[in-house]
């Protein structure tokens, strides 16, 4: 909205900087190149003015002013490193660590904590407060993923702010007033979330902490890695943390045209390979072998009868591309289980700027975790959603009405004229309803698993021939019928006992190169933030290797995919 | 506290003031329909409402809440656009020795009710929240009963008049705070801007007054802005150690504390002499015995060097501990502030350690210089006027009786003793 109003010219600290009217300071500040230190602001949420850290000195204001929440209007000047500015965020800072445990040493924010980074710039250096700090509950566990410091909160609320108005359900709370004040969960409860982890990104002291990564490393030790969350399809992007190239954990890269700046807890936690048993070396039948006998028999076993190779729909494009080489060559069905969809278009883009936002019983809050933020996105700038089925719908909170079935909705909802455009519409019979709402915002029934999308069209795995290939991390339903089976994995297979058999390692997602498409068809690469076990193969790699022991000649692509290796 | 001491008057002196808020002195039940007359809100609404506005204007009204404000040009503020526009009545009155909205609602309650609805009329809300603290049943029954008489009596017409019970916190009383807590949020203040008179409550234009500025609005209406410039009524909420403590209505600027004290409180408590008087609760700078003799209006009392506010004095007498009051005040605003800021959750938890130390004899005088830079780290810092509020005990004490916070360095204990308990 500030778009659209006049450019002014303030001068922040001596430099001029044009502005639309009514830009927080804060914000232009950041485009005159001037650094105004900040706790509760974030650029994603609503300003409250509760930390009082960026204080700077309008001219012709009486008293010091918080850049956060100050629009800018025509010939402001702004001093952010005068006395009077200085003062005033040298005091706050006193205040702030009075009651502060700093205790540094065993937090894991350390390194990367804003406290310490505005304290270092910003503070004063020594502290006057000689009375014993406030003691409070340490490493309260909220939930099975986040611990809560009490002592260190510094009661900015971004997170109560986040699950108000990013995840919009609330989980968190502030409590009590005055010194007690505190970030909490009601009696009883627990932080049940599928977001809650963006709290623990964007707490700035080390209050909110994970569970999972609490004391596994520093951040000035961590390798550092742009990468793409392999949870789902829709891709949200991540940058992988190693220490000496083991996985800690995965934090979120902004990308506005895809997950905004967040991540969901499934995809944040619980893809990371970490407390699942590997696969960690190639087997037949049971017995450790190498990698070329492994090989040896597995085409052996192909040659030997009708096959079918069967894909998970999470594996990279350059391996499904391997995977149908090989089965047009060996003349053998090819399927993906789980079945999945994958029609959409137009973009993520355009279902945030829709008015009308139609789920034909799809549970975006469970199946596609992230672009329910999205929608979300669109219905704080004015657009409706409306859900129809029976089933669960995570965003009830948001939703305008529930209606029964797909003519319900018609009648209900165009008597009074058109739908406001554009109108997106998820979930199946999307392209029908679209087509008579003439929907100009996203339509189609998404692919829910990380490379759906690209599995369009290929049919529904039967796991019906006697040899099967089985490619990809699938709980797999092993039926018995099969005489013979291979499976690429990287995760320990389950049917060891199962006569006769080959498996063979993969690296994880999160430890290759590959390329995944979004939901909306956007191709995004993989790049392998830490070392897959010795033995592991992408599963591109594994792929181009077998068809090699099948004297199959590779892929054009695949060839450019080893060179990344 | 149900109604004004009685007056004694005899022949030689003018005739006594007549109230026009507290028109019923020594009364103890409601007035009812039957006794009172919308007559100015009949005339109300016969003016249009732009007339009204002026006329309010013009009667140089400032609110009673404490701020002053120019009523008049609160009510101007307010965008005329279509869709809701709510009128918030600030009866939360929390501030110690406060107790001036509790007889107006407890004994006219239609006068309250008359004030709101011209109110209404003159910026366009058709819905006012009377927000009511949580302590005063009786207040906010009374109102209740008046309102139903009002509406089954059909004066209401389409307006709605809802009260609302606080449940307890002093920061409620702040303007912002309020409609958080009315959304049924948490009460924190907002950020301003926007203010309220654009985005207030529910996001829609609001105005919050406080419940004794409205009460003027009816007689401003029925004998016109130039009576009322020049009588400018008020409510003394006198308080402490007076003989006669109680609310008494006189004009503004037309006595000073010291015929406060003496003639409406009938002086000061066992005859003891007065050592300081604070004008406005706990909020202000406490004023010492020799400024009895200012004027009680809002620029005599600032010139002065403290502020009326909402005019509730409470008077200390020579006995009273000047770092024990201190201490007393600012362990108020520790636990009511409501924490949103860092500077008065911190800096008044800190403030009350360093003055319990002193109090206790175990502070130094290092202390005292620590005291009035922790005041300069909150004071024009913070979010509302709560933290700004909590340092003037502090810095009003500090400098006016450093002789007392040294004595109790000195001797190690306190001086006076701790009689007050
Ligand atoms: C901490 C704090 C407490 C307040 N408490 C009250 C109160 O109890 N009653 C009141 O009318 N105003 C109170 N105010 C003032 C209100 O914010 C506001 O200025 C007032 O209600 C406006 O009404 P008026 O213009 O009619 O005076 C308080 C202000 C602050 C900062
Ligand atoms: S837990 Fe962290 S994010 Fe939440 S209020 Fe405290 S400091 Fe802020
Ligand atoms: S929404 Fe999907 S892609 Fe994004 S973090 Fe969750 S699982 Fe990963
Ligand atoms: S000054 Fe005190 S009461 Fe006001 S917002 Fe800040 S913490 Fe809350
Ligand atoms: S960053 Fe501006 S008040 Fe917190």
């Amino acid at each position: 909205m500030a778009e659209a109003l006049p450019p002014v010219t303030v001068i922040i600290d001596g430099q001029e900087v044009r502005v639309p009217k009514g830009t927080l300071l804060i914000e232009a500040a950041k485009k005159a190149g001037v650094e105004i230190p900040v706790f509760c602001y974030h650029p994603k949420m609503k300003p409250v003015g509760a930390c009082r850290m960026c204080l700077v000195d309008i001219q012709k204001m009486p008293r010091l002013q918080t850049a956060c929440t100050t629009p800018v209007s025509e010939g402001m000047i702004v001093h952010t490193r005068n006395d009077r500015a200085t003062a005033g965020q040298k005091a706050v800072l006193e205040l702030m660590l009075a009651n502060h445990p700093l205790d540094c040493p065993i937090c894991d924010k350390g390194g990367e904590c804003p406290l310490q980074d505005n304290t270092f710039k910003f503070g004063l250096g020594v502290s006057r407060f000689t009375e014993p700090k406030r003691k409070l509950a340490k490493a309260i566990p909220l939930s099975e993923r986040i611990v809560l410091d009490r002592e260190r909160c510094i009661m900015c609320y971004r997170c109560v702010r986040f699950q108000d108005e990013i995840a919009g359900d609330q989980a968190l709370a502030a409590m009590d007033r005055a010194g007690t004040s505190q970030i909490g969960v009601l009696d009883g409860e627990t932080f049940d979330s599928p977001f809650s982890g963006n709290t623990i990104d964007l707490c700035p002291v080390g209050a909110l902490l994970s569970r999972q990564y609490r004391f596994r490393a520093r951040p000035w030790d961590l390798q550092r890695t742009p990468s793409i969350c392999a949870g789902c399809a829709v891709g949200c992007n991540v940058e992988l943390h190693a220490r000496d190239r083991a996985l800690q954990r995965m934090v979120p890269r902004e990308n506005m045209a895809i997950n905004n700046e967040w991540l969901c807890d499934f995809g944040r936690f619980d893809t990371l390979p970490l407390g699942i048993e590997r696969l960690r070396e190639p087997a037949v039948d049971g017995q450790p072998t190498s990698w070329a006998e492994a090989l040896e028999s597995a085409a052996e076993l192909l040659r030997s009868g009708p096959t079918e190779v069967i894909v998970s729909p999470s594996i990279t494009n350059e391996a499904l591309n391997a995977a149908t080489t090989i089965a047009r060559e060996l003349k053998a069905g090819l399927g993906v289980w789980p079945a999945t969809t994958g029609q959409v278009r137009r973009t993520i883009q355009d279902l945030v700027t829709s008015k009308t936002i139609i789920l034909l019983g799809l549970d975006v809050w469970r199946a596609l975790p992230v672009l329910a933020l999205r929608v979300r996105e669109a219905l704080k700038a004015g657009g409706k959603l409306y859900f129809v089925g029976a089933g669960a719908n995570g965003l009830w909170r948001d939703t305008s009405a529930t209606f029964a079935t797909v003519e319900e909705l018609v009648q209900a909802l165009t008597h009074d004229g058109a739908l406001p455009q554009p109108i997106s519409i998820l979930g199946w019979g999307a392209d029908a309803l679209g087509d008579e709402l003439a929907a100009e915002g996203m339509v189609g029934s998404p692919a829910t698993a990380a490379n759906g999308a690209a599995m369009t069209g290929l049919p529904k795995a039967t796991f019906e021939a006697p040899v099967q290939l089985l490619v990809g991390n699938e709980d797999w339903p092993l039926r018995s019928s099969a005489s013979a089976r291979i499976q690429l994995r990287w995760s320990a297979a389950g049917d060891a006992a199962d006569r006769p058999s080959i498996v063979l390692p993969l690296a994880h997602p999160y430890e290759q190169t590959g390329s995944l498409i979004n939901l909306e068809g956007t191709v995004q690469q993989l790049h392998p933030g830490a070392a897959a076990p010795a033995a592991a193969h992408p599963d591109w790699l594994a792929l181009a290797e077998l068809a090699e022991a099948l004297h199959i000649s590779a892929a054009p692509d695949m060839e450019t995919n080893a060179a990344l290796a | 506290m149900s109604s004004a001491a009685t007056e004694r008057f005899d022949t030689d002196t003018p005739p006594p003031y007549q109230p026009v808020l507290l028109c019923h002195p020594g009364r103890t039940e409601p007035v009812a329909l039957d006794e009172y007359e919308y007559r100015a809100w009949r005339k109300a609404q016969e003016m249009s409402p732009e007339q009204v506005i002026e006329e309010v204007k013009g009667s140089n009204l400032k609110g009673r809440g404490g701020a002053a404000f120019p009523t008049g040009l609160k009510w101007s503020f307010v965008p005329k656009i279509e869709g809701p526009k709510y009128l918030c009545v600030n009866a939360d009155e929390s501030e110690p020795g406060t107790f001036k909205d509790r007889e107006l609602m407890e004994i006219e309650p239609h006068m309250l009710i008359e004030g709101i609805l011209i109110a209404c009329y003159s910026f366009g809300a058709r819905t006012a929240f009377v927000y009511v603290r949580g302590e005063y049943r009786t207040a906010a029954q009374r109102l209740e009963n008046a309102i139903e008489e009002a509406r089954r009596a059909g004066l209401l017409g389409d307006y709605q008049i809802l009260v609302f019970r606080g449940a307890g916190a002093y920061i409620c009383g702040e303007e912002t705070a309020l409609l958080e807590s009315l959304e049924g949020r948490r009460p924190m203040p907002r950020s301003r801007p926007p203010f309220p008179a654009v985005e207030g409550l529910y996001g829609r234009p609001s105005v919050i007054n406080n419940v004794e500025t409205l009460v003027n609005v009816p007689h401003i209406i029925n004998r016109g802005a130039e009576w009322f410039k020049a009588l400018d009524p008020k409510i003394f909420c006198l308080s402490g150690h007076v003989n006669r403590p109680g609310n008494y209505e006189r004009p503004l600027g037309s006595l000073t504390f010291r015929q406060l004290i003496d003639e409406c409180g009938q002086g000061v408590h066992g005859g003891h002499q007065v050592k300081g008087v604070l004008p406005a609760g706990a909020s202000a700078p406490i004023l010492t015995a020799d400024k009895l003799d200012t004027l009680l209006d809002y620029d005599s009392v600032r010139e002065a060097g403290s502020m009326l506010g909402s005019a509730s004095l409470i008077v200390l007498d020579e006995r009273v501990c000047m770092v024990r009051a201190a201490a007393r005040m600012v362990e108020f605003f520790r636990k009511e502030s409501c924490g949103k800021c860092t500077p008065c959750r911190e800096g008044t938890t800190w403030l009350h350690k360093v003055l319990t130390r002193l109090e206790q004899g175990q502070g130094s005088e290092a202390d005292l210089d620590l005291l009035l830079s922790l005041s300069d780290e909150i004071s024009g810092k913070v979010l509302c006027a709560l933290g700004d509020f909590a340092v003037s005990p502090v810095v009003a004490t500090v400098s006016q009786f450093r002789d007392e916070y040294l004595a109790h360095v000195r001797q190690g204990r306190c001086p006076v003793g701790s009689w007050a308990e």
